[in-house]
């Protein structure tokens, strides 16, 4: 935590060295947790690209105290979220066609390299309703409470925790076969 | 073990590496884009600045002036923000309320006149009489001729619990119509949810709002809050932008609605007021002449009320044509659930095609698989969101009205309904049933319906459109409330 304050602290006075470290510390974390909730390998990259460059221009008014995972994590999600929203607006297919493919394929500039199991976690996860799949995501992979998930889909507690039960069953019955006992 | 213990392993097992070219390409364009940020200034300048001012006495003290001033304004601020009201009563508040007067203008600011000048504003006067299914709206309409001449018509309609009759401005026309006691009902829930939707943004945003200053209306005091609501769009480095902005005026004591204004942002990012409701009243009595059914002086009067044109039930709806077929689809009307699930009446058929579509409900169970209509109403997604929700479709049953058969499903939600459902209503999903797909793609939405929570809201809401929308007049008689609620509640928990 202390090595995180002095971070920000470093990259709050202009040190490229600090900015650095952050994107090395933090870009796999939010990488994967991107393609989790994206389900798809170049807007997941692209997401992440534009968090960190974002981050770059005006991270300097983030609260030195503050904690910035969570605030990276937040970030994802909340771009993410927007993209599917304005993406919803031109769905004009069903739901089977709507559903989110998972790109496999990999090109020479691709940034991220997806082992088996997260490829078929993000499989998975795109088949099941985005909220609940947004509060897996930032639970487990995001390491937020449900309290801040709370805050951020501007729910309940009480419902984050309903999304997240009905999505772990969902998830472990699409994951069937693939979990160990 | 715990029960996510074996879903814990599996993420963490999951994982990404970075491609080391792209990881270094990504690094520079972040590094690279500090470089350029306007506010990037160097520890070493910032620390001297701060060492020069507060080296000098004078700009010492104004300094910690400025933090009494600044510890002062926060004490104020936050004393203000705390309401003798709740602002999530403000929706209950309106429901519940008899009658309903809205008053005000609406502005066309995103047009102007050719020669420059400013769209006059039409003024808006709404009444609904909840109780007694009496209303009276306007409607307005803007159209620009090839000479760029823009034209704003309106369209006022007026209901006195029996007959309805449609003002229009343009052709200075009156003509008088025929509804039912439902769709009358259905015609002022409609227009209640629209009023809302004009007057206030939905629960979800209404907690974000902020109390922004406080004014006196005529004897009342008012605090004013205000939200910012729409697209945030832009990537790296771009600024969130919103497209709308809500200002309400609640009574500082009682919370009550009092005025409201919409604006809308431009393209030049300036705010536009586009609504301005400046008189808002609750179980106010209407004039004894509020909803007389009488042209107005100069209008003529097309029919009259012994020759009312019949009008039935209408909802959304869309058609399309390819290779000679005219699809055309539509939902009727929609009802509410207290599960959040939604039973609606929808049509789909192929205008050029003069065969019955019987056979396409025939072996149809109820809670079983829709029909194979043209275009299939197959799921809802909630409109305007990114709620991952979506409501699967049963078939509940199916009735026909002249040449015209509808089915009636129940669709049942796999997650938490967003609120904006009150507001917006919901989006169909489609897919075609056709050989050939047409490169076409339709919209329809289905609305927030009344909320059918008993038997006797059953009967009256869902029961009564059947039969409606049925040759015979009368509904089937093999759905019933409790039959819907405990397919909803399997297909929930399967």
């Amino acid at each position: 935590m202390i090595e995180e304050r002095l971070l920000i602290w470093r990259f709050k006075r202009g040190s490229q060295d600090a900015l650095r470290r952050i994107y090395e510390k933090y870009r796999l974390d939010l990488l994967k947790l991107a393609v989790s909730l994206a389900g798809e390998v170049h807007t997941a990259e692209d997401v992440v690209q534009d968090v960190f460059v974002s981050f770059a221009q005006t991270g300097s008014r983030i609260d030195p105290a503050g904690d910035l995972k969570k605030y990276l994590v937040t970030c994802v999600a909340n771009r993410i979220r927007n993209r599917r929203r304005d993406s919803a607006r031109h769905e004009t297919s069903g739901l089977d066609e709507a559903r989110e493919v998972i790109c496999v394929a990999q090109r020479p500039e691709q940034w991220a390299i997806l082992n088996e199991e997260l490829r078929s976690l993000s499989e998975a996860l795109a088949q099941i309703p985005y909220e609940q799949r947004e509060v897996i995501g930032l639970y487990m992979e995001g390491d937020l409470t449900f309290r801040q998930i709370a805050e951020i889909q501007n729910a309940s507690i009480n419902t984050i925790q309903g999304r997240y039960r009905y999505g772990m069953t969902k998830l472990r019955s699409l994951l069937n076969g693939e979990l160990e006992t | 073990m715990r029960p996510a213990d074996d879903i814990r392993r599996f993420i963490d097992k999951a994982a990404v590496s970075a491609n080391p070219t792209a990881d270094k390409i990504v690094l520079d364009a972040v590094l690279k884009a500090r470089e350029k940020a306007p506010n990037s200034v160097s520890g070493a300048i910032r620390s001297r600045r701060r060492i020069i001012v507060m080296k000098n006495p004078m700009t010492r003290l104004a300094a910690a002036a400025v933090l009494v001033i600044v510890v002062i304004s926060v004490m104020v601020l936050d004393r203000s923000a705390a309401p003798a009201y709740a602002l999530a009563d403000l929706r209950n508040a309106f429901d519940q309320a008899h009658a309903l007067h809205i008053k005000g203008r609406k502005y066309f600011p995103t047009h102007k006149m050719p020669d420059g000048t400013e769209i006059p504003p039409v003024e808006i006067d709404t009444w609904i009489d909840v109780g007694n299914h009496r209303f009276r709206y306007t409607h307005t309409g803007l159209s620009t001729d090839s000479r760029g001449n823009v034209s704003v018509s309106t369209m006022e309609v007026v209901c006195d619990g029996t007959y309805t009759m449609t003002i229009n401005s343009a052709s200075k026309t009156a003509i008088y119509m025929q509804v039912s006691d439902l769709n009358r009902e259905l015609m002022t829930h409609r227009l209640s949810q629209l009023t809302w939707s004009q007057l206030c943004v939905g629960p979800d945003l209404l907690g974000k709002s902020v109390k922004v200053g406080r004014e006196q209306i005529n004897a009342g005091v008012y605090d004013i809050w205000q939200v910012d609501t729409g697209a945030t769009v832009g990537t790296a480095g771009g600024a969130p932008r919103v497209s709308t902005r809500f200002k309400l005026w609640l009574g500082s004591n009682s919370g009550r609605l009092g005025r409201s204004q919409m604006w809308r942002r431009d393209q030049d990012a300036r705010w536009q007021l586009e609504c301005d409701f400046q008189t808002i009243e609750y179980d106010v009595e209407p004039a004894a002449d509020t909803f007389a059914l009488e042209p107005p002086s100069g209008y003529i009067a097309a029919n009259t009320k012994e020759t009312a044109v019949p009008t039935g039930l209408t909802g959304s709806s869309a058609s399309c044509g390819d290779n000679g077929h005219v699809w055309e689809c539509g939902a009727i009307v929609g009802f509410t659930l207290a599960d959040g699930s939604v039973i609606t009446g929808w049509h789909s058929s192929d205008r050029s095609d003069s065969r019955s579509q019987q056979p396409l409900f025939a072996g149809l169970a109820f809670g079983g698989p829709l029909p194979k209509l043209p275009v299939e109403f197959f799921a809802l997604k909630p409109a305007g969101t990114s709620s991952g929700a979506t409501w699967k479709g049963y078939h509940l049953t199916w009735t026909r009205k002249a040449n015209r058969f509808i089915e009636w499903s129940v669709y049942v939600p796999d997650g938490e309904p967003p609120s904006s459902v009150r507001s917006l209503g919901y989006d169909v999903l489609y897919r075609f049933n056709l050989d050939q797909r047409p490169g076409w793609t339709i919209g329809v939405n289905v609305e927030y319906g009344p909320l059918v929570q008993s038997d006797a809201d059953f009967n009256k809401w869902v029961l009564g459109a059947m039969g409606e929308l049925s040759d015979s007049g009368v509904p089937p008689t093999d759905v019933t409330y409790q039959k819907v609620v405990d397919l909803a509640r399997r297909m929930r928990n399967p």
